[in-house]
């Protein structure tokens, strides 16, 4: 089988071939018995496979509009502040951690104040609890 | 009928009655093409509203040019393959006797000959079988296919030749 025309059998069937082209095959089909026979089995392998159709949907319309509603509504709400920073903490959990980690160091600046320059934040930090003590 | 075109035209200019026209046209498709592709209805249903919010958030981008069911399917598809490479699933993931029945006919030769070419069908490599799905099953023509899976015409031609081919020996063992 090494007829040139077989490998075009199936857009020939499809009927997606120009016209030239389709009368050329035609003619073909009709001296050689291989591609006719080859074409007969394409038919009806390809008429099986139509057979498998579309899927219908299990449950109707509306049931599905309303889902699709949910969750474009869902993606349309904007996220509250703590819903925010749970989903920074879920995605990105050393950014988030970082972040805690500077708030903090803040507020120790902050109640402590300013720490001198030649001093180590543990030793300032230290010396102010014994201070307070 | 107003053709998806106007439709889209008249969801732009803020009728957004209008997109709930297109999905219920386009909403079946949706969710078959993505069954076709990865097995399993409630992920496939999932996939089809999640290329619905997408279309959504990129409508004002669509260049009317190729038909809103081509651009949709090729999301659809393209969601669907994602899938089955997070998933790292193969396909069929699980059947669904019920779709399955409606299917497949009465007659027991008829029945076996079904699932022999089912499973024919889902042991092609993807990018023949994904060629089977849309322009045997879904009925797109050569040219929704190529747009829908981004490859030239020339590929779905040959590759539908080839799996063709392929099932039709399967078939004849």
């Amino acid at each position: 089988m090494s007829c040139k025309e077989r490998r075009c059998l199936g857009t020939y069937l499809d009927g997606e071939i120009s016209g030239r082209d389709y009368e050329r095959i035609s003619a073909h089909l009709k001296g050689c018995k291989t591609c006719s026979l080859e074409l007969e089995g394409l038919k009806e392998t390809i008429g099986l496979i139509k057979e498998l159709k579309q899927i219908e949907p299990k449950g109707d319309f509306e049931d599905y509009l309303r889902e699709l509603n949910k969750k474009l509504n869902k993606e349309t709400e904007r996220p509250g502040l703590i819903e925010e920073f749970l989903n920074i903490f879920w995605n990105e959990p050393a950014l988030a951690l970082g972040g805690v980690s500077f708030i903090v160091w803040l507020g120790i600046i902050r109640i402590i104040g300013v720490f001198p320059q030649n001093l180590r934040l543990f030793e300032y930090i230290a010396k102010k609890v014994c201070l307070i003590l | 009928m107003e053709d998806d075109f106007s439709l889209i035209r008249r969801y732009i200019a803020g009728e957004t009655a209008c997109f709930e026209e297109l999905v219920k046209r386009h909403w079946k498709r949706a969710i078959s093409v993505a069954y076709q592709t990865i097995g399993d209805y409630e992920e496939a249903k999932d996939i089809s509203q999640e290329a619905f919010t997408r279309v959504l958030r990129s409508i004002s981008q669509f260049r009317f040019e190729a038909s809103f069911s081509t651009w949709l399917s090729r999301i659809v598809v393209n969601l669907s393959k994602n899938y089955l490479q997070r998933t790292k699933k193969k396909f069929p993931l699980q059947e669904e006797a019920e779709l399955e029945e409606r299917a497949t006919p009465c007659n027991l030769d008829d029945r076996l000959q079904m699932a022999d070419l089912k499973d024919a069908i889902n042991s092609l490599k993807e990018p023949y079988r994904m060629c089977i799905i849309l322009k045997d099953i879904e009925g797109f023509s050569y040219k929704e296919t190529a747009r829908i899976l981004d490859c030239p015409i020339g590929t779905v031609m040959s590759r539908l030749n080839a799996a063709r081919r392929i099932l039709r020996k399967r078939l004849k063992r």
